[in-house]
């Protein structure tokens, strides 16, 4: 018999087994490995004594959506760094998955009209001039390069006739500016930097839940973490950490598009280190998303024509944009909504309150042709078919604004020396008030990247710190566990956060007041002190993925008491902060940027002026 | 009250177990959205994956009565309605480690991914800087293969895995290598084909488990067979695969129809099927399976050529030569 | 039953599963379903040719298509894998690769218009069980069956959408119309390995031993297929697997056919049920 006859049971795994070698350098194990050997040749100093060992590397990313696995990349290339991504699932599950527009980025071909300064432009204006234009100057630049160069790195880009990358008008822009890869942008762009992660020789250590950061001297030594698959807790040294762990909209929980992952997990680790979080009531509404869970219908369903309807059947946005209707700005449009059922005009009530959404004039073809994603959603979520029903739908939280305090847009560097931030958990700030379409996924392609960059450069220099902080967390983690899973009484902690959505959507949600935010904060501190004694009815070591859901509601809480508390002292309206008490915006009290931190227990609130450069504020109209 | 029930199949790092988990029938549910209302309002302790709940992440694949789909995109209904009962085995997708419950492990899939040689290496032409150029036909070309949400569902079921997975790898990572292969912007499309010819790419048994199961319509069993022909087309002609399936084209263009008697040794090679076919040559005479007469003529003459050979040849010159 | 189709018998019918081709005819014949052969049909591909030239496949099969077209006939195959490639030629076809493809035919004076359909004699049988069942002369009352649907015949759904590819039934239904009891294997929906016998042999013979092994385990007189295919790889490999794997080696596989012929009282000769590996003569005892 030839080669080939007999099974091939050693080949493979042996070249998979290289392969992942090769991958990492500097390591020289495959997986879960216990010790690392960092950039200078030395190994742990844990490791040589013989005591347990502790990991280390040189780069640690924390979180893999497309910020991560882009400065995950570029550390790689600074060369003979160890570099690991860390993620609570595997890879590939995050929200930039969902991005369905494209990616803004103006590029130049024969013809063009636009310009980076008017891609500046339409940022700042977005941002309701809470943007930082220094940073918006060097983003619009970056971004322009950075879909120039994931085109070169494998991301299938829709295309023109004549080859070049295909662009779409986007809400807020005043030229076609947005690349794309048909409606699925996002998936295009963070399985091609997975794929460009991979072949670059990126180790991943998958199902790894952020616990917290490790912090000696106001410098950051790495992160604590719990391996999901054996229950331990680790910790993990690092010269220099990246957070690219995404946004906080779970806070709303069943009112948000995002995934279920997007806990803000590493802003709340940030926040617990010591380090400010910006801007944090500055979170963007979409107008609609399913009754049920909030995923998002597309603006396309009223692109092509949908009618909104309240109880009465009316197309109620003559109410609101007589003119335009249904297709008015998402923020006009999702306030419209909320009146509606707050006048007791919708269906239901509480959080599963909604409007209708009726295609049904359109035509069966027309819905089977054009909106075939729409339709399926509804069949999903709502076992409802567009083309016999209409469907049910509410605002839903998209996007988060703010985010871990970044000191310096050019590095992504945080005040805190070793610690960098990245993508939608940080807040240059790039998106100010107001996030327009297109501008998440270059963002998370030019911060990551630079980040990346940035953080290689200071791992080449830096000591491996050691991991006395490290080892103390752990251990406090350790108690927490066994202390919190031992509780057999209290309230579900499912409920808490159930709780706390309601909360957050009455108090802080589309429309915000004094009294309506008081109260938020008051009971989102009940809520968080009750949470401290509920029940999480599972004290097992293995994939405990009830102990790992405590542990994000408890982020979630904490992220939200600090949105609340800006949210509160911000008594003006600007971008997707609408205070009905303080309908107009005010430049001269709040042209500032919000600082919460966290001392034991208490928040506190500091201010730090906006960049402005070359546009001065002016109204936002459309 | 209809009552539905979901026998799950519990794993807790040591012990197994199958739990039965009883709730009220709604038609508004999905897969998903059961196993979430079992979690929460029964037991804490299920274990499974779930992320974006809207069929574009991958996480939340399981098994229902043995079959991979991805739960957020199924309804509940769907899935009673095809097995016509209300009680349902849900497991973890096949051909993965377990880690617990419904959650599986990806740290050596991911390994494997890695064998695909992933990440466009483009053409001289392009650069980062300038980026590439492709027309919309080729992109359209690649499309399909980029719609992979890396679920694990093709993997679940695929027959070959299942048997042997140390020769053979996941339909996702041929088409992950595929993309790359018919990518126009790929400066050399082979430098994928040849890693995977390496790994398996002949072996796949045409189950077509993978074409079925994909949840994006993919077809992982059509991205191995491009590459196989790919690799057939610059000349890769050697080994069982290539011969077996150039044994049935040539019998094609010759006679119009397959020569049994010829297949072996053509695929084998003459000694190796005279030696390790003895048996199996034997038995089949014996049988009368085949008769030794009609064989030996099949061997030396063919086929005799079907009716309207001519034009059979034509239309087989036009397509390869002809357009 | 007066039925009449453009009968695609595919290679493997014509000479390694010439048994098969014996009791389709026969059956056919018992039922007065006229089979009229495809004059110069021609090798559909086996899923092999599709490998290395994709579209010399596709043509070759729209002109098989258009052959039959000519009859004024639909085709009907005993071939799982037959049926597949030319269900996928002909959805290809209609759905757009028509023109294109007919500029190959007209070299060949041949043109493909879409009339045609193609089902397979496994899907005409149990459409039209309860017409046919009061023909069973000889009910195989003792007779324990364990079906093997075999890929092709329900994957991808797609293509080979006439039952549940997750739950089928209709060889269940054949298997009781002969009077038979069905023997439901995990096996049952699993792949025989055929297409991949040269290059993934240890696979294939391990496959093979497994749906042998499990039908007898099970209880089941014999494994009934409606692919010759399958058919000819558990029997004929059935002991080459017994020897690799240490198990199965002694499971008569039929085609689906030879048991409904049984049924219907055809002579065994007819059946072509000498000429198996595995021998058919304790299974042919209790009918």
């Amino acid at each position: 018999m030839s080669e080939d006859n007999k099974d091939d049971t050693s080949s493979l795994s042996r070249r998979t087994f290289i392969g992942a070698c090769a991958a990492v350098p500097l390591t020289g194990a495959v997986a879960d490995l216990a010790m690392a050997s960092t950039a200078d040749g030395t190994q742990g100093a844990a490791a040589s004594s013989g005591a347990p060992s502790t990991m280390s590397f040189d780069v640690l990313v924390v979180g893999s959506g497309g910020s991560g696995l882009r400065a995950a990349v570029y550390a790689m290339r600074a060369g003979n760094l160890s570099v690991a991504v860390v993620s609570k699932t595997m890879p590939t599950r995050s929200a930039t998955c969902m991005a369905e527009g494209g990616i803004n980025g103006v590029i130049s071909y024969p013809g063009q009209k636009d310009s980076l300064d008017s891609h500046a432009f339409d940022t700042v204006k977005g941002s309701d001039y809470l943007g930082d234009q220094d940073c918006i100057d060097f983003f619009v630049e970056k971004a322009s390069e950075a879909v120039r160069e994931t085109d070169f790195w494998g991301t299938p880009y829709s295309r023109a006739k004549d080859g070049r990358i295909d662009q779409r008008f986007m809400a807020g822009h005043q030229f076609p500016r947005t690349n794309y890869s048909a409606d699925k942008t996002g998936h295009a762009l963070l399985h091609s930097n997975f794929d460009y992660a991979l072949g670059a020789g990126v180790k991943f250590l998958i199902d790894y839940q952020l616990l917290d950061v490790g912090v000696e001297d106001g410098v950051c030594t790495g992160v604590v973490m719990r391996n999901l698959k054996t229950g331990e807790i680790v910790p993990v040294r690092a010269r220099a950490v990246i957070m690219a762990t995404g946004g906080y909209t779970r806070i709303f929980w069943t009112r948000t598009s995002t995934p279920f992952i997007a806990t803000g997990d590493g802003t709340a680790a940030a926040l617990r280190a010591g380090l400010p979080f910006k801007d944090p009531e500055m979170i963007q509404f979409h107008p609609t998303g399913v009754a049920h869970g909030g995923v998002l219908i597309t603006e396309a369903a009223r692109g092509e024509g949908g009618y909104l309807l309240n109880n009465k059947g009316e197309r109620f946005m003559q109410r609101y944009a007589p003119g335009k209707m249904e297709l008015a700005p998402r923020d006009i449009t999702a306030r419209a909504i909320e009146t509606e059922i707050a006048e007791g005009r919708g269906f239901g009530e509480g959080m599963t309150a909604y409007v209708l959404i009726d295609l049904r004039h359109l035509g069966r073809e027309k819905i089977i042709e054009r909106l075939p994603q729409i339709r399926h959603v509804g069949l999903m979520f709502e076992n409802i078919d567009l083309i016999d029903q209409p469907l049910p739908i509410r605002s839903t939280a998209h996007y988060s604004m703010g985010g871990i305090d970044v000191i310096n847009f050019h590095t992504m560097e945080t005040a805190m020396p070793g610690l960098f931030a990245c993508g939608e958990c940080g807040c240059e700030s790039i998106h100010g008030a107001n996030r327009l379409g297109g501008n998440s996924l270059a963002a998370a392609m030019v911060t990551g990247k630079e980040a990346g960059i940035a953080a290689a450069a200071y791992a080449a220099k830096a000591q491996m710190p050691d991991d006395k902080a490290l080892q103390r967390l752990a251990d406090q983690w350790r108690d927490h566990f066994r202390e919190n899973t031992a509780r057999t009484k209290g309230t579900p902690f499912t409920e808490i956060r159930d709780r706390m959505a309601q909360v957050l959507w009455d108090g802080m949600g589309i429309y915000r007041t004094e009294k309506g935010l008081a109260a938020t904060v008051e009971a989102l501190r009940d809520l968080h002190a009750e949470y401290r004694t509920a029940s999480i009815g599972n004290a097992g070591q293995v994939y405990n993925s009830a102990y790992t859901h405590y542990i994000e509601v408890g982020n979630l809480l904490t992220l939200a008491r600090c949105a609340a508390l800006a949210a509160l002292d911000r008594r003006e309206s600007r971008g997707a902060h609408t205070r009905v008490d303080y309908p107009k915006r005010n430049d001269k009290d709040y042209l500032h940027h919000n600082l919460v931190s966290l001392k034991g227990d208490e928040l506190v609130l500091n201010q730090r002026p906006v960049t402005i450069v070359r546009f001065k504020p002016e109204e936002r109209n459309y | 009250m209809r009552t539905i029930t979901f026998d799950i199949d519990r794993f807790d790092g040591t012990r197994s177990w199958t739990q039965s988990y009883a709730f009220e029938y709604d038609p508004t549910l999905t897969v998903l959205g059961s196993l979430i209302r079992i979690k929460e309002q029964q037991d804490p302790s299920l274990n499974f994956t779930a992320s974006c709940r809207c069929a574009i992440c991958g996480s939340c694949a399981v098994r229902v009565n043995g079959n991979a789909v991805l739960a957020c995109d199924t309804r509940l209904d769907t899935v009673l309605k095809q097995w016509g009962a209300d009680t349902l085995h849900i497991s973890p997708i096949g051909n993965f480690k377990v880690i617990s419950d419904l959650v599986v492990d990806w740290g050596d899939k991911i390994e494997r991914l890695r064998s695909a040689k992933p990440g466009l290496k483009a053409k001289k032409e392009f650069s980062a800087d300038s980026g590439c150029q492709q027309s919309p036909a080729d992109f359209a070309k690649i499309q399909k293969q980029w719609d992979c949400i890396l679920c694990g569902s093709c993997a679940s079921e695929c027959n070959k895995l299942t048997d042997n997975d140390r020769d053979f790898l996941e339909p996702f990572v041929y088409t992950h290598a595929n993309r790359y292969a018919q990518d126009s912007r790929s400066a050399d499309g082979m430098v994928h084909v040849k890693e995977m010819v390496k790994q398996g790419l002949w072996k796949c048994l045409h189950c077509m488990e993978c074409v079925t199961k994909c949840p994006k319509q993919i077809a992982p069993a059509a991205d191995i067979a491009a590459m196989r022909a790919m690799a057939f087309a610059a000349g890769n002609t050697d080994g069982k695969g290539p011969r077996h399936a150039e044994a049935f084209r040539t019998d094609l263009e010759n006679t119009g129809r397959l020569n049994e008697v010829r297949l072996v040794p053509r695929t084998e090679g003459l000694i190796d099927a005279a030696t390790g076919r003895m048996g199996f040559t034997y038995r089949m005479l014996k049988h009368g399976k085949l008769g030794a007469l009609e064989a030996a003529e099949l061997y030396l003459t063919d086929n005799k050529p079907i009716e309207g050979i001519d034009g059979l040849r034509k239309i087989i010159r036009y397509e390869r030569d002809g357009k | 039953m007066t039925r009449k189709y453009a009968f695609f018998p595919g290679c493997v019918l014509n000479a390694a599963a010439r048994e098969a081709r014996e009791a389709t005819e026969a059956v056919a014949a018992r039922l007065g379903i006229e089979l009229v052969e495809i004059p110069g049909w021609s090798c559909c591909g086996a899923s092999q040719v599709q490998d290395i030239e994709r579209e010399t496949a596709l043509a070759v099969n729209a002109r098989n298509l258009a052959l039959a077209e000519k009859m004024g006939l639909d085709v009907l195959t005993a071939c799982s894998t037959c049926a597949l490639m030319l269900r996928t030629a002909r959805q290809e076809l209609l759905a757009g690769r028509k023109d294109d493809i007919n500029k190959a035919l007209a070299t060949a004076g041949l043109e493909y218009k879409g009339t045609a359909d193609v089902t397979h004699i496994l899907w005409l049988l149990a459409d039209t069980a309860p017409e046919w069942a009061p023909l069973v002369k000889k009910p195989l009352g003792k007779v324990k069956v364990a079906s093997f649907y075999g890929c092709h015949t329900v994957r991808p759904p797609k293509v080979m959408d006439h039952e549940s590819h997750l739950n089928p039934q209709s060889m269940e239904t054949i298997i009781t119309a002969c009077g038979a009891t069905p023997v439901l294997i995990p096996e049952r929906l699993k792949c025989c390995g055929f297409h991949a016998v040269f290059p993934a042999e240890p696979t294939a013979l391990r496959l093979t031993a497994n749906t042998a092994d499990d039908a007898k385990k099970n209880g089941a007189d014999c494994v009934l297929t409606p692919c010759p295919l399958c058919q000819m790889q558990l029997d004929m490999y059935q002991t080459d697997a017994q020897a690799a794997v240490g198990k199965g080696g002694d499971t008569p596989v039929l085609h689906l056919t030879q048991l409904v012929g049984l049924a219907l009282g055809i002579e065994r000769e007819k059946l072509g049920l000498s000429r198996h590996i595995i021998s058919t003569d304790a299974l042919l005892a209790k009918c």
